[in-house]
């Protein structure tokens, strides 16, 4: 069969998917069909893509499919270079500025779905190094890992979803919009692939101004409050991120002898105590107002209630996975030491003040958005119970939860804002027996709440049930693992009781308030925004292997760069005050180390093939 | 007469003119002020020249001389220009800028 | 031999020659009938001339930059005929460097004045001969090795931009122009005395000269090391006037919002950078020597001090003002606080010069670039001062607004812009001299600033103007977009591609015993 012939066949599937979605729906355009046909298509991509065996089972037993080296910058240039191209349309055809960010976002999850034909093996993939400014030891320097690997795909799918919606509910100044959402699409995976610090302090801050826009130009009332507070809260904790940065680098450069900010190279500094607890606090401090942690919490409610819905979908899905992201790659990865000792205290924070009091908060809110703000709160403390738990289980249920979360509030904020579009208040006493006017809505509505609760079957329980099991027999948080785990499972409870009372309030008992007797069901462009999600909560729910399997490798990477940052930590005197610099791992997972300045001649193996990953195995890697 | 006491005038006319400058409200009296600096400046260099020996002291007052008198003119340029748009050269009444 | 210091010196040569010419060009040419009415019916006859003569002023300073280029190139020190000029001109890496920017600087404040004086109906075509006489005064400031060339280009450089300010005759102008001079008269006075004391107590008057005999009078406690004491710090009183450090910044406020908008452009960018060049010169080659460097005994620390109070105090205000202009005079204080640190850091780092310089071109564009979007904004009888003129202004004028931005995120230090790059190199030096509180201080402060440059962005894109204003009707400008276009190019490059000239500032520094 000529290769040729394949490709058609491997397209049937695709374009019988896209013609069952386009042919369907009743009483819809064209352009509508069309719509939800390239959707069908896409999630059929995505579906076969998580399938391993599928894939396996088409080609078997042959070496993984070669790594295509510039599919990272393809994935993270392509918006970048899209906002740029749509800076030069006119702002007087917001039809063609619509469609040209979808099909750039499309395009961007196409190429990210690419990343799921490789198996997520120990080390980096699709790693791309180049120099950048060598005087100052910077590089660009992408890779991933089975961590990133679902971040990029949370944002590449989540980011379409929000634009789609974005563009139903705001028809002015449509040109800014793209601009933005494209910008800060870009960013977001920029930042979750740098392995250069410098790269990753770029892309961090070059996030924030078109979330800014997002919350200030489209928000709501009290925009502005909100987005000075977004913007004050996420650039303090940066600025000190940026001093600790520089300290490493300085540390590294009179111990090595030559200035780098790559993230491998950095991650073998062994500061002294008070040092290493200062950059760490520095770090810390930047990803837990991101995430956002208790008591620093304070700017995500109002962020939240002001933004449009897009901005609150991309907010909640993508923007605070980066502080959880963060946390593991650079808290864990370079600071292993103060990280392994602060993580049972953090983990009290997380438990107490984000898992219980998020959830009373949450209880206690008549605003639906501002309630599934807390809520977030409430989740992202257990994503971060995980990572402080120091587990494999709990690794790995908090990577996965931060997926999950990802994809049910984004869910739940897309519902609030589907209300809001048509009755103007999110007030839940507004509302009562919506079941019996827009019965899909509700049901939908229900579903989701079940993810978010963590109810079995659902992607929610199968997080947070490794989470929690990962807390219970966590070595870092000691005597009061145990204790941790209960509390944070009295959390699901307290979470069920607040979504269920929210829901019993707004869909069940009678349709007293007249000003909803007439409101329609979902339409098209909300349905197409929301099939792909409720699928996903049912792929993750009932086949958690396909996610965790690409995980584990990595997660077991993370874990031994953790304990081994601990163990040196701890190795290092008391007293000392000299920093010193640990040997190269060497392996797969430090190919793109950078060399001092005059050994870049020196090429190393390709470290693609089997043979040269053995023999730059650990002992020979050490200088 | 010794270095000593004409460093002593100088300083004391460098003061004085200091004084004038921190104390006078009126543009042409902070004006006159920063002429006695300068011109302490010229009894300096002319009195280390003296005691030093060679010309360079010297050169340098010449050119101060010639740098203050340019400044004078437009200080006084300037003076004029505020005088014709508000009657008055009194610079704390001068508050269209403030903040 | 000749031509080694003809080609060498050319930047300083061409720009004194074209303001000759501009000079004459605007003494011969056509008459202006309405004469010298500052506001008013002008003719288009007046208008268009202020629009040539700032295109002739502009193409001079812009091939003055690129002969700096080209001198850079060659390499100073490959012109041995330089060396008849030391030591009153020291013509080296660091001051070519300088002049590019300086160069770079005015004429992009000259395009402005091009679109400004036309708009506004200023007509006064004198301002380009006066930027230009002010320019070579900075150039050589730079440059200056001794203490009589300093103060004559210290001189030629105040003396035109005092005039330029009083530019407008409005009272506000005026009132400006006056406050200015007598600060920067009361300034160089204080300097002088330095200056002669330091001659008396060293007789020298060449700065190396003057390095090698404090260090040779050294720790004692006879007459001459309290001359020198109160040298240096008569001398650093003045500089830190001419940069506006606070507390000697009082002027600056006053004479930004006073002046003509280019022209404020002009004194933040060109005067700030050319007090820098010979602050730094000053520093560390006349009070240079081990004693008078080190933390205990030196100027380091009153340098710090300034610097932290320029940040926080700077940043403070400039959080407070309603006027956009008044902001961004206070925040040419807080940069100047930023690069004294990077001035500290000079005594243990020696990429320190190497930072100043970028961060000094990575200020300029930014800053002539802003002042440039914010006469954008504006137009005849309705200058855009306030942030209330600003509201909205993202409908009325989108590039205006969107290249304000970009300029405003690049001195806010928000990569990828240049403005990133020079706050980055600055707290690379200052950690790389293990000044650990300054760098912190300095990074906190540039949160405090982000504020309010964001603030100026809220407003152009996220308020209505209120109900019943007079909106400006934003003018267009083909010399003011220009200069914005080639501003916010510079400020992409440098924030995207900044390795040649962070290699280049690297090397330039000033050679130092």
């Amino acid at each position: 069969m000529s290769p040729a012939t394949k490709a058609v066949f491997e397209l049937v599937p695709y374009l019988l998917a896209f013609g069952v979605g386009a042919l369907i729906p009743r009483r819809q355009g064209t352009l509508e069909r069309v719509a939800i046909g390239v959707v069908a298509a896409l999630s059929l991509a995505l579906v076969r893509g998580l399938w391993p065996a599928a894939a396996d089972a088409a080609t078997p037993a042959v070496a993984p499919p070669e790594e295509w080296p510039h599919l990272l910058n393809v994935i993270v240039f392509v918006p970048i270079l899209g906002a740029l191209f749509v800076l030069f349309l006119p702002r007087q055809t917001p039809a063609l500025l619509r469609r040209v960010t979808m099909g750039v976002l499309g395009l961007d999850l196409l190429a990210s779905l690419m990343l799921l034909r490789v198996p997520m093996s120990r080390g980096w993939h699709f790693q791309y190094v180049v120099d950048w400014l060598p005087s100052f030891g910077i590089r660009y320097h992408v890779a991933i890992d089975g961590v990133s690997l679902w971040m990029v795909l949370l944002s590449t799918v989540t980011t379409p979803i929000a634009a789609y919606v974005s563009f139903g509910s705001i028809k002015k100044r449509t040109k800014e919009l793209c601009f933005s959402i494209l910008l800060l699409h870009g960013a977001m995976l920029g930042a979750f692939v740098s392995l250069d610090l410098f790269l990753f302090y770029v892309f961090w801050e070059l996030m924030l101004v078109p979330m800014i826009i997002l919350i200030g130009v489209w928000g709501g009332v009290e925009k502005i409050k909100a987005a000075y507070k977004f913007f004050l809260y996420t650039m303090a904790g940066s600025v000190l991120m940026l001093a600790a940065i520089l300290y490493l680098v300085w540390t590294h450069k009179s111990l090595a002898g030559y200035a780098t900010f790559d993230y491998l190279a950095l991650a073998n500094v062994v500061l002294p105590r008070t040092a290493a607890w200062l950059c760490f606090g520095a770090f810390a401090l930047a990803f837990v107002i991101k995430v956002p942690m208790f008591p620093l919490h304070t700017w995500l409610p109002d962020a939240h209630v002001q933004a449009p819905t897009g901005g609150s979908i991309i907010l909640a899905a993508v923007l605070l996975k980066l502080g959880t992201y963060g946390y593991i790659r650079f808290c864990m990865g370079l600071f292993g030491g103060p990280a392994w000792s602060a993580a049972a205290n953090l983990a009290g924070l997380a438990v107490g003040g984000g898992i219980l009091y998020g959830a009373l908060v949450a209880w206690r809110q008549d605003d639906i958005k501002r309630l599934v703000a807390y809520s977030s709160v409430a989740h992202m403390g257990f994503v971060m119970l995980g990572l402080f738990s120091g587990t494999r289980p709990g690794v790995e249920g908090a990577i996965l939860q931060m997926v999950n979360h990802g994809i049910s509030t984004g869910a739940l904020f897309l519902l609030v804002g589907v209300i809001y579009d048509r009755r103007h208040t999110r007030e839940v006493r507004e509302f009562g027996g919506l079941a019996k006017v827009m019965p899909v809505y509700a049901a939908v509505f229900v579903l989701v709440t079940m993810s978010s609760i963590g109810v079995p079957g659902t992607n929610g329980f199968v997080g947070e049930f490794m989470i929690i099991m990962g807390t219970f027999v966590s070595l870092p948080l000691g005597s009061h693992g145990g204790l941790q785990a209960v509390l944070a499972a009295f959390g699901v409870i307290l979470a069920a009781v607040y979504m269920l009372a929210v829901v019993q309030k707004m869909f069940f008992g009678p349709l007293t308030n007249p000003k909803n007797a007439q409101l329609s069901d979902l339409n098209v462009r909300e349905t197409i925004a929301l099939a792909p999600l409720v699928a996903l909560i049912f792929i993750i729910g009932l086949f958690p292997s396909l996610f965790l399997e690409r995980t584990r490798d990595s997660v077991q990477v993370v874990l031994e760069r953790y304990t081994e940052g601990r163990k040196s930590f701890q190795e290092m005197d008391p007293s000392s005050t000299v920093a010193r610099l640990l040997p190269r791992r060497g392996g797969a997972l430090e190919t793109g180390y950078p060399e001092p300045p005059g050994q870049v001649d020196a090429k190393p193996p390709d470290p693609s093939t089997p043979e040269a990953e053995a023999a730059l195995d650990p002992q020979q890697g050490q200088p | 007469m010794p270095l000593t006491s004409v460093l002593l005038l100088s300083m004391a006319l460098f003061c004085i003119g200091v004084f004038g400058v921190l104390s006078r409200r009126n543009a042409i009296g902070i004006l006159l002020g920063v002429e006695l600096m300068a011109n302490a400046v010229n009894i300096n260099l002319v009195a280390f020249s003296r005691f030093q020996g060679g010309v360079v002291g010297q050169v340098f007052a010449v050119f101060a001389i010639a740098l203050t008198v340019a400044e004078v003119v437009v200080g006084l340029a300037l003076v004029i220009l505020l005088y014709r748009s508000r009657k008055d050269v009194r610079v704390d009444e001068a508050n269209a800028l403030s903040g | 031999m000749t031509f080694d210091v003809v080609y060498g010196l050319s930047p300083l040569l061409v720009v004194a020659l074209g303001a000759l010419l501009l000079m004459l060009a605007e003494a011969f040419g056509k008459p202006n009938p309405q004469g010298l009415a500052p506001t008013g019916e002008v003719s288009d006859a007046g208008a268009g001339r202020a629009g040539e003569l700032g295109m002739g002023a502009a193409v001079v300073l812009f091939v003055g930059a690129a002969l700096s280029l080209g001198v850079w190139l060659a390499g100073p020190d490959n012109l041995v005929g330089l060396e008849l000029t030391r030591p009153y001109l020291i013509w080296d890496r660091f001051t070519v460097f300088v002049c590019f920017t300086l160069c770079l600087g005015g004429g992009l404040s000259c395009l402005l004045a091009g679109g400004y004086l036309t708009e506004h109906e200023i007509d006064r075509a004198e301002f380009f001969p006066l930027v230009l006489f002010s320019t070579v005064g900075a150039m050589a400031l730079a440059a200056a090795g001794e203490l009589l060339t300093l103060f004559v280009a210290l001189e030629t450089m105040s003396l035109g931009v005092y005039a330029l300010v009083g530019l407008r005759r409005t009272p506000r102008s005026s009132e400006a122009a006056l406050k200015y001079f007598l600060l920067g008269s009361f300034a160089a006075a204080l300097m002088l005395f330095g200056a002669a004391l330091l001659y008396g107590a060293t007789g020298r008057t060449d700065l190396a000269g003057i390095g090698q005999a404090i260090a040779a009078i050294g720790q004692g406690e006879g007459p001459g090391a309290a001359q020198v004491l109160i040298a240096l710090v008569l001398v650093v009183v003045g500089l830190a006037f001419k940069v506006s450090a606070v507390p000697f910044h009082m002027w600056t406020p006053d004479a930004y919002e006073g002046a003509p908008t280019p022209a404020t452009s002009y004194m933040a960018v060109a005067v700030k950078t050319a007090a820098f060049a010979v602050m730094v010169r000053v520093l560390l080659i006349a009070f240079g020597d081990e004693r008078l460097t080190s933390w205990a005994s030196g100027w380091p620390p009153v340098l710090a001090t300034l610097a932290v109070a320029s940040m926080t105090v700077a940043n403070l205000v400039a959080g407070r003002q309603s006027s956009v202009k008044r902001m961004l005079a206070y925040s040419s204080i807080a940069h100047a606080g930023y690069a004294l640190v990077a001035v500290v850091a000079t005594i243990r780092s020696p990429a320190a010069e190497g930072s100043i310089l970028f961060y000094l071109l990575t200020y300029t564009v930014s800053t002539a670039g802003a002042f440039g979007a914010l006469i954008l904004c504006g137009s005849r009888g309705k200058e855009a001062v306030s942030y209330e003129d600003l509201a909205g202004i993202a409908k009325r004028h989108p590039a205006a607004a969107m290249a304000f931005s970009l300029f405003l995120l690049s001195l806010a230090g928000v990569p990828p812009t240049a403005g990133f790059f020079g706050k980055l190199y600055v707290f690379q030096a200052a950690i790389d001299a293990e000044l650990y509180v300054l760098t912190v201080v300095g990074l906190l402060n540039s949160l405090v600033g982000a504020y309010y440059y964001l603030r100026v962005i809220v407003f152009m894109y996220m308020r209505e103007p209120a109900p019943g204003a007079t909106l400006a009707v934003p003018m267009r400008s083909g010399y003011v977009a220009s200069a914005l276009v080639i501003a916010a190019v510079l400020v992409i490059a440098l924030g995207v591609l900044p390795n040649v000239t962070l290699e280049w500032a690297a090397i330039a520094t000033v050679g130092r015993s």
